[in-house]
């Protein structure tokens, strides 16, 4: 019957895609994974089941198997990266990360998933978020010490005992059959309309905007269960991912951002039948959806003591070459160029040097101030100066350079400067309201009743959000800033050598496309109609869901 | 001098999949003071046709208008002339009653305190600070509805108003507060299936069926100018054409025989068959509303074979 219940029900999309996301960053990029490991389970626990519902409830399966069901899917999802990455990296050298740590780690998820399961046993309805976000942090400190202190083998066998002796707890204290009348309802005093005429108490005084703010944030109800401030994980996110990175343009970030986005517009869907112009409901959604969610990036980048940190010299975050003669002269794939055919750089005086080159994707692209190893004092000073044109603005010599680095006066690079600022803003901002409208097309649009034309527009949706994350993790071997975000920014560079340094004119000049996609994503918003959340992995449910001759109850 | 309709579907025609229409050609419109029922089976498109109206459904065919105003291009002016109970709760679950009544208050500026007094008076919930999830499904649904009525709103779209509600609470808040704001000139389109409801409150039944308008008439008509007529097995051979006549609203086998459903008196529908196919003694009769919406959404009984 667990099986059946599990193959009735599967996981919904949220939670398996990122089951597998996980899977695929565990393997390519292991220690981005393991910094993003809470994020990933956060996200797979909230966006699943965890309780059987009020139609299992009334059917005649035991409560324990229809909690177990549940149960095992996230336990599933949760191990699945966690057995990719043993199974991928197995005997190949590849393991960076300690095996006892990363098996400890899905121990500590283990107990996350199964100690809320606990709380309650008898209830169809799962303890409150506070409590179970209290449990997590009760369950924090002395796991990060269990595997801080003491050997994988003794952790491991720590962790294992307090599984089983949960998992059996539950178990035992989960009854055949659910209680399906949620506690506050069910203490809630029930009045005679007709009787209860007088009015005995004062009236209370409400707030206008307490129901469109608590909206705002809680996310709606779902089908698959309690995602009260749901939304808050991603600002968390978000102000974490900028203050451990320094791009503004971050692919992983702005990808994210569909989270937030997803929850705000479902949390606000009951105000469609108010009236509230279309802007003033899409601006509900874009506060806690897009606004806050970059606020916390920027605030995140803003608070950060390693801001823009790794392109404060010219040779930091730089790919490395084979032609290279030292770092002198490696600069930051920004500055690279596309390679025009010929590798070859020469300089007036007729010296030449090969380019470094590196293939993003097929496209070939080149380091025009190489030195190579037999390049002359003269040369090397050639390209240099030309490197620090490039990024700071104008040329210094080797010797002026090394003295101003010594004594912490180099110049500001340009990224730091007013132009690049305000695009990359701008771009960020364009990015996250385009991320908005792919949104509004795949969550809220009805394609002509088609649902392949709605799937197929999900699917190259995520596809196209998510291939930015993919390509930088395809080269994440090398030592610099994502792939493309380092493409983005130098045609943001090149871009910028065309706009004056008036605030006010620049401002104006890179609102522009901005207000465009706005103006583009409220002509969409226009046209979302009322549509239904739809469920996740039905149809591949009812075809894995073959009927059972008997409904054993055992 | 013509008014403008309060409400007014032309040629309606809605689909979820393609090639599966739930509304086909669906035209009516509702003026001042009048009171319309929404009759239909489950599916007919009861809600879709009221969510239509409120602007949260585009047509794919057809144009509808509210006030003269078009609920998705001028939804804001639209909205605030409307009060609208949804079948389904839509009022955020963890808001509480006195939040969700100063909400109303700031978007209707014609919100009646005293109305919303009264009505919480009247359903028992003054003084309530319960959450919505909090609340019985008949409290949440009081609260809906007083939200619907308290701004007395010039059209009242009720999708299933008193479902939930038990009958005492059902009857006062249909003889009161609907009739009330009635009798003030608001236009009222209901969908309900309770056929007490429908004859309480009386005026115009739209009945939908198939996603098409079956029925459009005045309830009083409905009672006394249609009727159903029991054709007999042995004139099976002319159901076909008995189909063809216009008085003919639809015919369908009920076990051995047929029944027909004509507009107009038992009487005359009985001359009609007499004349046009020899059939004497037809059983006619007018019969309650609630058998003639059964005659006139129901499916073929056959007798099953043994």
């Amino acid at each position: 019957m667990i099986l059946y219940l599990m193959r009735r029900n599967l996981p919904s999309f949220t939670a398996a895609l990122f089951s597998i996301f996980a899977a695929f960053i565990l393997v390519v990029a292991p220690h981005l994974a393991a910094a993003q490991a809470l994020i990933f389970f956060i996200v797979i626990y909230l966006a699943m089941p965890r309780r059987g519902s009020t139609f299992e409830a009334s059917l005649p399966i035991r409560g324990r198997e229809i909690v177990a069901a549940r149960v095992l899917w996230i336990l599933a999802l949760v191990w699945l990266p966690i057995a990719t990455w043993l199974i991928a990296t197995a005997g190949s050298g590849l393991r960076v990360l300690p095996v006892g740590m990363v098996l400890d780690s899905g121990a500590v998820l283990t107990l996350a998933v199964l100690l809320p399961c606990a709380i309650q046993p008898d209830q169809v309805d799962e303890p409150p978020v506070w409590l179970t976000a209290l449990l997590w942090i009760a369950l924090a400190a002395p796991s990060a010490a269990i595997t801080w202190f003491l050997p994988p083998a003794v952790s491991m066998a720590m962790f294992a005992i307090a599984i089983v002796v949960t998992a059996l707890w539950i178990w035992s204290k989960t009854p055949e059959s659910l209680e399906v009348a949620p506690r506050k309802a069910a203490v809630t005093k029930q009045r005679n309309p007709v009787m209860h005429r007088s009015p005995t108490r004062p009236e209370a005084s409400g707030s206008a905007w307490k129901p469109l703010m608590l909206s705002l944030f809680q996310g709606g109800e779902t089908r698959s269960g309690n995602q009260s401030y749901f939304i808050f994980v991603f600002y968390v996110v978000m102000f974490a991912l900028g203050t451990a990175n320094s791009d503004f343009l971050q692919p992983l970030a702005l990808f994210y951002l569909i989270l937030p986005l997803a929850t705000a517009r479902r949390g606000t869907r009951w105000l469609a039948a108010f009236p509230l112009s279309n802007r003033a409901r899409l601006w509900c959604v874009l506060l806690p959806g897009v606004m806050l969610p970059l606020g916390c990036l920027g605030l995140g980048h803003v608070t950060s003591p390693m801001f823009f940190r790794n392109r404060a010299s010219m040779s930091t975050n730089a790919p490395s070459g084979s032609h290279e003669r030292d770092d002198m002269t490696r600069v930051p794939l920004e500055f690279w160029r596309r390679a025009t055919g010929d590798p070859v750089i020469t300089a007036p005086w007729g010296e030449t040097a090969i380019a470094d080159t590196l293939s993003v994707l097929r496209v070939e692209l080149q380091n025009p101030y190489t030195t190579n190893v037999g390049s002359s004092a003269l040369f090397v000073e050639w390209q240099f100066q030309r490197a620090t044109t490039a990024v700071y603005g104008h040329p210094m010599t080797t010797a002026i350079y090394r003295s101003r680095k010594a004594e912490g006066t180099l110049p500001p690079n340009v990224f730091s400067s007013r132009q690049m600022q305000t695009l990359n803003v701008a771009t960020v901002i364009a990015i996250a309201l385009l991320l908005a409208v792919g949104s509004e097309l795949a969550l809220s649009h009805r394609f002509g009743g088609s649902r392949a034309g709605s799937y197929l527009v999900t699917v190259v949706f995520m596809v196209v959000a998510l291939a930015p994350v993919a390509i930088d993790w395809m080269y994440a071997k090398y030592p610099m800033s994502g792939v493309t975000t380092s493409i983005a920014e130098s045609a943001l560079i090149r871009l910028s050598a065309f706009l004056p340094t008036n605030l006010a004119v620049l401002t104006i000049i890179s609102a522009l496309p901005v207000i465009a996609i706005y103006a583009m994503l409220e002509w969409q918003f226009d046209r979302s109609e009322l549509v239904e959340a739809r469920r996740s992995g039905s149809t591949v449910g009812r075809f894995l869901a073959r009927p059972v001759p008997n409904f054993r109850t055992s | 001098m013509p008014t403008t309709p309060v409400l007014e579907f032309r040629d309606i025609a809605r689909s979820f999949r393609r090639g599966e229409p739930v509304l086909s050609d669906v035209s009516f419109s509702l003026a001042r003071e009048e009171v319309v029922a929404l009759l239909g089976r489950n599916g007919s498109g009861k809600t879709t046709l009221i969510q239509i109206a409120m602007g949260m459904l585009f047509p794919h065919a057809g144009t509808v208008r509210v006030f003269g105003m078009s609920p998705i291009h001028e939804p804001v002016a639209v909205k605030k002339r409307i009060g609208y109970v949804a079948e389904q709760q839509i009022l955020p679950s963890r808001s509480t009653i006195p939040d969700l009544m100063a909400f109303h208050r700031y978007l209707f500026p014609t919100w009646d305190v005293e109305l919303e007094r009264s009505l919480l008076a009247r359903f028992g919930l003054s003084g309530n600070s319960s959450r919505m999830r909090q609340l019985s499904k008949g409290e949440a649904r009081q609260v809906a509805l007083i939200c619907a009525v308290a701004h007395r709103p010039e059209l009242l779209i009720l999708d299933e108003p008193a479902g939930g509600l038990d009958p005492a609470a059902r009857r006062e808040f249909l003889e009161t507060s609907i009739q009330l704001l009635n009798r003030e000139g608001t236009a009222i389109l209901f969908s309900s299936h309770h056929m007490g409801d429908v004859e309480r409150l009386g005026g115009r039944v739209v009945l939908l069926d198939e996603g098409r308008v079956r029925v459009d008439d005045d309830l009083d008509a409905l009672r006394e100018s249609y009727c159903i007529a029991i054709i007999p097995r042995y004139a099976a051979h002319a159901i076909t054409m008995i189909e063809q006549l216009p008085e003919c609203l639809k015919v369908h086998q009920q076990y051995t025989d047929w029944h027909a459903v004509f507009r107009g008196t038992p009487q005359r529908v009985q001359a009609l068959l007499h004349d046009a196919f020899g059939l004497n003694n037809v059983q006619c009769a007018t019969v309650p509303l609630e058998e003639l919406f059964i005659e006139l959404v129901g499916e073929d009984r056959r007798a099953e074979a043994s």
